[in-house]
């Protein structure tokens, strides 16, 4: 009742996470990648859980961004994520990358979403020249949503809890909610925030090498649409 | 006899420390934030179910015997849609005694549920909804009917989550972020009947 008390965790528990503060702290001093300190505080930082189950456990090992070990990811390649922003950061989501996706900078992404980018029934035709799903910068996608093939999200973007995204809303600086997903409210795009981070993280990656993902981890033609002019 | 954790649960809070903060059983595949911000009744584990997330930033107070099935979102904490970061201030969300949340539903910040209501498959809870023993269904979710089916009963012995029922009172005076529990701050700030 003493360790209920006080709320903490039991000894074990304590002792291992003591040792996985340990080896995130000096984890950049054995491999020169500081992607544990970096990301420390922001929206998905990278656990040693998800670290370990991607690079040691090879489960979701084509993911270049950190994932959690209840989310599939398939076809990693095709997709393009921003800075700070990881589908399947949260438990349960189904990333299904193999039509191409795009994600903007500093979207956030709820536990259990879909991304379905290869239509129902359709088999996935090699490499896609485009993508097939684009969600802009600044999104929300909350718990429970599904987004279909051929959707394109704008900046500012809002989708409702449990929602399904059939149709496309470019412009975004919307909400949008419910099955098909339908404009619920508008969002004023002067009060919409644009803020960066001082060192933003794409995945595992700095932003400053992101070019070291080309060909790698990325297909080259869609990691081109994003990155080319940078 | 009250429910006994399975044993894959219990070794992935207290010996590998995954959901190991929280207070009462959770399955490794749900999320948690800000467990001492939850205030739980007895015999109800947010959770306990995968896929679950139960994300109480801005304070969730659960009743008693409630059951709440897998893929279910308990959030608290509303998004400001100009910056994602921040997020809004809203009374804690509140779920009543013995109230079933069947999978896939999700129930959003603010939301107050009165006791005994059953919340159909995939339904979204944006409102609250005061009257008891209520059936709701949809997205977002209406009453669509009552029933009257008879609660099954507290196992004398079950506790809050881990905390045994005698305990509950010193534990939540001592961790929960009291601001956060709304009306139900009180009970838990007042000085204890017993103290000098």
């Amino acid at each position: 009742m003493s360790r209920l008390l006080n709320m903490q965790m039991s000894w074990p528990a304590t002792a291992v996470d003591r040792l996985r503060r340990l080896f995130e702290a000096r984890f950049h001093r054995l491999t020169g990648k500081r992607f544990f300190v970096d990301t420390a505080q922001t929206q998905v930082d990278v656990h040693f859980r998800m670290w370990f189950w991607q690079r040691i456990m090879r489960r979701n090992a084509d993911a270049y961004w950190p994932v959690h070990p209840s989310t599939r990811v398939r076809g990693a390649r095709f997709v393009v994520i921003g800075p700070e922003t990881s589908p399947g950061w949260s438990v349960g989501c189904d990333i299904d990358g193999r039509g191409g996706i795009y994600i903007g900078d500093y979207t956030q992404i709820a536990p259990t979403v879909r991304m379905r980018s290869v239509a129902e029934g359709q088999a996935p035709t090699g490499a896609p020249g485009d993508f097939s799903i684009s969600i802009g910068k600044y999104s929300l996608l909350t718990m429970n949503v599904t987004v279909e093939a051929g959707v394109r999200l704008g900046d500012f973007t809002i989708v409702g809890a449990n929602s399904v995204v059939t149709d496309s809303f470019p412009e975004g600086h919307c909400v949008i909610a419910g099955n098909p997903a339908r404009l619920i409210k508008r969002l004023d795009p002067a009060a919409c925030e644009h803020w960066q981070r001082a060192v933003p993280y794409v995945g595992y990656t700095p932003l400053a090498e992101i070019a070291t993902l080309r060909g790698k981890y990325i297909d080259p033609v869609l990691f081109d649409r994003i990155w080319g002019a940078a | 006899m009250s429910r006994s954790v399975p044993w894959r649960i219990r070794l992935a809070q207290h010996l590998v420390g995954i959901n190991g903060a929280a207070y009462w059983p959770m399955h490794p595949d749900s999320q948690l934030a800000y467990p001492n911000r939850v205030l739980l009744g007895r015999d109800s584990w947010p959770g306990i179910e995968p896929l679950c997330y139960v994300s109480a930033n801005m304070g969730i107070v659960i009743g008693d015997g409630v059951r709440i099935g897998r893929e279910v979102g308990l959030i608290s904490g509303d998004h400001d849609p100009t910056r994602l970061t921040s997020y809004v201030q809203v009374d804690p969300q509140v779920i009543g005694n013995h109230c079933i949340i069947e999978e896939g539903c999700t129930i959003l910040p603010g939301v107050e549920l009165a006791d005994f209501c059953i919340v159909t498959r995939g339904s979204v809870v944006t409102k609250s909804c005061l009257q008891p023993r209520a059936v709701l269904s949809g997205n977002p979710a209406k009453v669509v009917g009552t029933h009257d089916r008879p609660a099954p009963s507290i196992p004398a012995d079950a506790g809050h989550g881990y905390v045994p029922a005698a305990d509950f009172d010193a534990f939540a005076r001592r961790n929960l972020r009291h601001q956060y529990l709304g009306r139900f701050r009180a009970a838990f700030t007042a000085p204890a009947p017993g103290a000098s």
